[in-house]
């Protein structure tokens, strides 16, 4: 394809202003670039020496949470009445009180069990977004204070 | 008909610079000054025709040889390394433009601003032809001011372009023609 005639002046001023490169890099450019990747560079070291402790975090903290749940649930089916006694107790409370039902173990079932497993789906909830949390804004450290405070509230 | 710039030393230094990029891939790093040295003037002179401002150029050509940093490991010797490179510069060039439509408007700064105007009337009386080719170039479709540019200005050859635009032959000789036409059109006074 012919896009240019050399006999024309215009086209030659053309091609002149075209293959013309009028600006030169400034004398650090070079430096800069190179800067540049090193920058590049350590943040991608940085982000490899990161990469395993994020790992076990996503991988500890669901199972932590797991864990806690387990203990605390196994910690309330020994101390919690079973379905016999409970129906024992709302057996006597109809007898002596002549019929009228007072659900006195039932309510207190309630009242022992709703907030708490409330409390603990609350804690699995949080726990498992926790680990969702990039490791370089929350630090193991601080993760593992957080469990015990939140294992030592529920214990107590 | 195609321009063909394979002479003996072009296609040594093409051989330089992907034979660079393999080294740098292999994780000699000493090679990468070489190659921007050897690269920054054309890459910051095609930014340049396209932004019209120096710093945009330079901040370009910067983010260019970084994306081919970070590219050296998957760079494959199945095309030229020019069409290579100008496929990242092309994609930056883009990506600014994106970016700038963004954003509503430039801050500016007052002293800036009368400096810039300064600059401009000087630029306009020492060459006012320069000036003409400039508003030309800008007025352009992106497209056709890279094809002429790649073609003229770097002297790739269409195949080059073609790849580099990722486009077909024909559409790089269209657009060529095209900007050609248009230019000799804006600088007709200047005959």
């Amino acid at each position: 394809m012919k896009t240019t005639d050399p006999r024309d002046p215009l086209d030659r001023k053309i091609d002149d202003l075209l293959t013309n490169r009028p600006v030169q890099a400034s004398a650090q450019f070079t430096a800069q670039v190179l800067a540049a990747t090193e920058r590049e560079d350590s943040f991608q070291l940085s982000q490899t020496h990161a990469e395993p402790g994020r790992q076990f975090l996503r991988l500890a903290l669901p199972i932590a949470a797991v864990i806690a749940v387990a203990f605390t649930l196994a910690h309330f089916s020994t101390s919690t009445p079973n379905a016999s006694d409970a129906a024992d107790q709302l057996a006597i409370n109809t007898s002596s009180q002549n019929l009228v039902v007072t659900p006195a173990a039932e309510t207190e079932l309630e009242i022992l069990l709703s907030p708490d497993i409330q409390e603990i789906l609350m804690l699995t909830e949080g726990l498992a977004g926790l680990s969702q949390v990039e490791g370089d804004i929350i630090n193991a450290t601080d993760l593992l204070n957080t469990l015990n405070a939140l294992t030592f509230e529920i214990e107590s | 008909m195609d321009r063909s710039p394979h002479t003996p030393t072009t296609a040594i230094v093409k051989d330089i610079d992907s034979a660079c990029l393999r080294a740098l891939a292999e994780g000699d790093r000493s090679v990468f000054a070489s190659l921007v040295e050897r690269w920054q003037t054309r890459l910051i002179n095609f930014f340049y025709r396209s932004t019209q401002n120096l710093a945009d150029a330079e901040d370009l050509a910067q983010e260019t040889f970084l994306e081919l940093y970070r590219a050296a490991p998957r760079y494959t010797h199945r095309g030229t390394f020019n069409a290579f490179i100008f496929t990242l510069a092309r994609r930056r060039l883009i990506d600014s433009y994106r970016k700038r439509s963004r954003r509503p408007l430039d801050f500016i700064d007052p002293t800036d601003f009368v400096m810039q105007q300064q600059a401009t009337e000087a630029t306009n009386r020492t060459d006012e032809i320069e000036e003409a080719f400039h508003r030309a170039l800008a007025s352009l479709p992106e497209n056709q001011r890279s094809a002429i540019l790649l073609l003229q200005q770097q002297g790739l050859s269409y195949d080059e372009i073609a790849e580099s635009l990722n486009a077909s032959l024909s559409s790089i000789k269209t657009w060529i023609h095209r900007a050609r036409k248009h230019l000799r059109n804006e600088l007709k006074d200047f005959a």
